[in-house]
């Protein structure tokens, strides 16, 4: 007798009415995420229903969410491993069939819906789904990873549904309270993007082996502290993943022409951000200048070491930089505001005395590919390597005031996007009073994962399109330019050129005064 | 004789407390034997020890010749189990249960599965939540039953049974054997005296002894000497339990009869003796003075400790 496909059957029969509801819910899901795809993006009506779609889909999201972990629950507590009551240990059963059962089980009734489900809507979205099988198997298994082992783990060391309840919400608040603290003590927030690979062996590896012994040995406690530890690695890892050493490793020391210096005068002086009890935010004005052409640089990271006139040093973590990309346009300089940590009481002490700031950059060096132009069309367009883009228009005035873009999976790498927008509504060809003014952003990522996380199998691409507004005279408040149909749009894709550290000593900096209402006896 | 189960200084600690302390035990194959003793003697934990549901602290046992804690899942097809407590799949039906059972065991018989369904009377379509804890217990058994069992294991199987159940399943038990070797345990002797083959009195961990029925039953004697003149105070060896003396009486339980043997060496022992009347007792006094004696030893052992 196959025991596995035996169990299997019996826990069908079992879970018939959850798994109907699981598939119910993966079904609706899928017939009302594609609608914001598949209708015309016009007029304001048609905005809020897609806006509608997007909560209803989000609450799907949360149902088939907890629907699976009830499935998989009852699934694995169908037949418990945890005491010694049960009447299924004193029958033939072998653990490896058993496994394997609810393995299988949980393959056919969570893992194959999904990727059908993300097939389903790459198809309805334009894509095909064919041309992105490895993305879909890579999906599978960070949802096997980070969804269906967890929970499976769970149920396998928990004897009720109760306590796989308690267990579940206290693994997450434990996950939560141990990333955050890493986070103020440790990293500052921000990690070396491969220690993602990382920390998904540690979770596999932690997962497989308390389950496995769970499976094979019902050791309870035993498999229990493996999963704590592993846990507690995660952690760790996500720690050390943002150390200085592994930094170090990661941004390699440069001599490269980009500069980066103080300029107070700019976008204002430096304030103060926040003040938390051990530290304090602070935002400095840089400047960014010598950026090679044909290339862009992302600012990642910034770890800060202030010196005072009497010697006393601080060092900060490092701290994350978020949108401080920047790509060379002939000579141009940027100002952009950064972000530092100083420890309370230093910055207390030096707060009216100059010290000196020495800045370690951690810098992603970009190199720009071969844009792809386009002359703006009146229906969906296909950009290659970036998604498929639709033309939005927002306020049904016959014109069009933004772009909609989706990607296969993923976000598409790093493009940075440049539009002409037109002041006059497009009809008014001819009469035009104004020269058109020059649109451009950022989409993408550089992060290397094959697939997002989920059931929808597509990635909505944001960009935000500078100088969208116009101020109109006579007008209360800004009101949208136009993307005309024929108007040229280009895109220009950015690959991984280097990742570099550049350092940069500020002296004779002025720390800022503390923001209202705070005081340093809070 | 070949042992359905062998334990050797079998020994199970929970904390501080010793469940099991050092068993050596057989169980002869064709056997039926009945683990009794108090409740709380550790009748559970030996067997689930036999079963591999826990591990021992020490010692060993074997179950058909292999080491429990080496058993999986292909040896448990030879084994079946049956406990008061155990947490049956309460969704499924009678019949679904043993349809579903059925493939597990290579030497299911589905005949005897019908018999065992028509002699317990089980009703097919019926929720095992639904059933009563009788009819829960003889649906446990017919699963037990139904694929031939080379031994069976029974953990209390009669506990809190109405009597005409309780029948039904013995007179199921016995239609097995010898063809299955049953191990059973209960702290109801009355109920296991008419059917057991062998017996094992636990208590406080310990096996104070493990014999044949018919041994046990010739072994003890309620013994009374009536004398010509008061008795004299005397020695009273460590097999006599419960020794009274009063006047010209003199009564005890003798724990190692030997028959005419036994008879001569007291009328020697009590030479002015005018009758000496040796009653065999049923298993319940048997085990009434065991257990007696045992309290009283500890008592006394007790006593001692505090008064050094």
């Amino acid at each position: 007798m196959n025991q596995a496909g035996h169990i299997f059957a019996k826990d069908t029969r079992h879970l018939r009415w959850e798994i109907a509801i699981s598939l119910a819910l993966v079904i609706a899901y899928v017939v009302v995420v594609p609608a914001e795809w598949t209708q015309p993006l016009e007029g304001p009506t048609q905005m809020v229903r897609i806006q509608e779609l997007r909560v209803l889909a989000g609450l799907l999201s949360v149902l088939m969410g907890v629907s699976w972990w009830i499935l998989i629950t009852r699934l694995v507590q169908s037949e418990s491993l945890v005491g010694d009551r049960q009447w299924w240990i004193t029958k033939p059963y072998e653990w490896s069939e058993l496994l394997g059962s609810k393995l299988l089980f949980l393959a056919a009734f969570i893992g194959l819906p999904i990727v059908i489900a993300k097939a389903v809507t790459l198809a309805e979205a334009g894509f095909t789904p064919f041309a992105h099988l490895p993305g879909l198997g890579y999906s599978l298994i960070a949802i096997v990873a980070f969804l269906i082992l967890p929970l499976l783990a769970i149920a396998a060391v928990t004897s009720t549904f109760g306590r796989a309840t308690l267990t579940t919400l206290g693994v997450f608040v434990a996950f939560i309270a141990l990333e955050a603290l890493a986070s103020v003590f440790v990293t500052g927030g921000f990690s070396v993007d491969w220690s993602e690979w990382i920390v998904l062996a540690l979770l596999l590896a932690a997962l497989c082996s308390g389950i496995g012994l769970q499976y094979a040995c019902r050791k309870t406690w035993t498999a229990r502290v493996i999963l704590a530890a592993g846990l507690v690695l995660v952690c760790v890892a996500t720690a050390v993943a943002g150390s200085s050493a592994l930094v170090a490793m990661t941004y390699r020391q440069s001599g490269s022409p980009l500069q980066l210096s103080y300029n107070p005068d700019s976008k204002g002086s430096s304030f103060t951000q926040w003040a938390g009890r051990r530290l304090i935010g602070v935002s400095v004005p840089i400047h960014v200048s010598g950026i090679a052409a044909g290339t862009a640089v992302d600012l990642n990271a910034v770890q800060v070491t202030a010196e005072a006139a009497d010697g006393r040093r601080w060092t900060s973590n490092w701290v994350p930089i978020w949108g401080a990309r920047y790509r060379a346009e002939g000579d141009l300089s940027v100002a952009a505001p950064l972000p530092l940590q100083f420890d309370r009481s230093f910055f207390a002490a030096e707060q009216k005395k100059p010290v000196t700031l020495h800045l370690r950059f951690a810098v992603t060096e970009l190199r720009a590919g071969t844009p792809y132009s386009v002359a703006m069309p009146k229906q969906d367009f296909t950009v290659p390597g970036f998604g498929i883009c639709t033309p939005v228009d927002a306020g049904a005035l016959g014109d069009y005031t933004d772009l909609s873009c989706r990607n296969a999976l993923r976000q598409p790498s790093v493009t940075f996007v440049t539009v002409e927008w037109s002041n006059d509504p497009c009809g008014s060809v001819g009469s035009a009073t104004s020269a058109p003014v020059a649109g451009e952003g950022w989409a993408g990522t550089m992060e290397r994962n094959q697939a997002n996380f989920g059931v929808n199998g597509v990635e909505e691409v944001g960009i935000q399109l500078s100088n969208n507004q116009q101020h109109l005279e006579g007008q209360q408040g800004d009101v949208p330019r136009h993307l005309c149909p024929g108007s040229p749009i280009t895109f220009t894709p950015y690959s991984l050129s280097g990742r570099k550290e550049y350092d940069v000593t500020f002296e004779n900096y002025q720390m800022p005064d503390m923001p209202p209402g705070y005081h340093f006896g809070d | 004789m070949n042992a359905a189960i062998r334990t050797t200084r079998l020994t199970k600690t929970f904390g501080r407390t010793d469940a099991l302390a050092s068993v050596d035990l057989a169980v002869p194959e064709g056997s039926i034997y009945a683990l009794v003793g108090p409740n709380g003697a550790g009748k559970t934990t030996l067997i689930k020890l036999a079963m591999n549901i826990l591990q021992p602290t020490a010692g060993t046992a074997e179950v058909l010749g292999k080491a429990s804690h080496a058993m999986t899942g292909r040896d448990l097809n030879r084994i079946g189990y049956v406990s008061e407590n155990q947490e049956y799949p309460e969704w499924m039906t009678v019949g679904a249960m043993l349809a579903y059972l059925r493939p597990f065991y290579p030497t299911w018989d589905r005949a005897l599965e019908q018999q065992l369904m028509a002699q317990f009377d089980l009703p097919p379509e019926r929720k095992i939540r639904q059933l009563s804890r009788g009819m829960r217990m003889k649906a446990a058994m017919a699963a037990a039953l139904a694929f031939r069992p080379a031994l069976l294991v029974l953990d209390e199987p009669f506990s809190g049974l109405d009597p005409l159940v309780r029948d039904e399943l013995i007179m199921g038990l016995l239609d097995r054997s010898p063809e299955t070797s049953i191990f059973l345990s209960s702290h109801d002797l009355s109920e296991i005296e008419s059917f057991s083959s062998h017996v094992g009195y636990l208590e406080q961990g310990r096996l104070l002894f493990s014999e044949e029925m018919t041994e046990l039953a010739a072994r003890f004697r309620e013994v009374t000497v009536t004398l010509a003149s008061p008795a004299a105070q005397k020695a009273v060896p460590p097999q006599w339990l419960h020794y009274e003396a009063s006047d010209s009486v003199v009564r005890f339980v003798h724990s190692s009869c030997r028959g005419e043997q036994t008879a001569a060496d007291l009328r020697q022992m009590f030479p002015d003796a005018k009758d000496i009347e040796m009653e065999p007792m049923p298993l319940r006094a048997i085990f009434l003075a065991v257990a007696r004696a045992r309290r009283g030893q500890r008592v006394v052992a007790a006593h001692e400790r505090s008064q050094a």
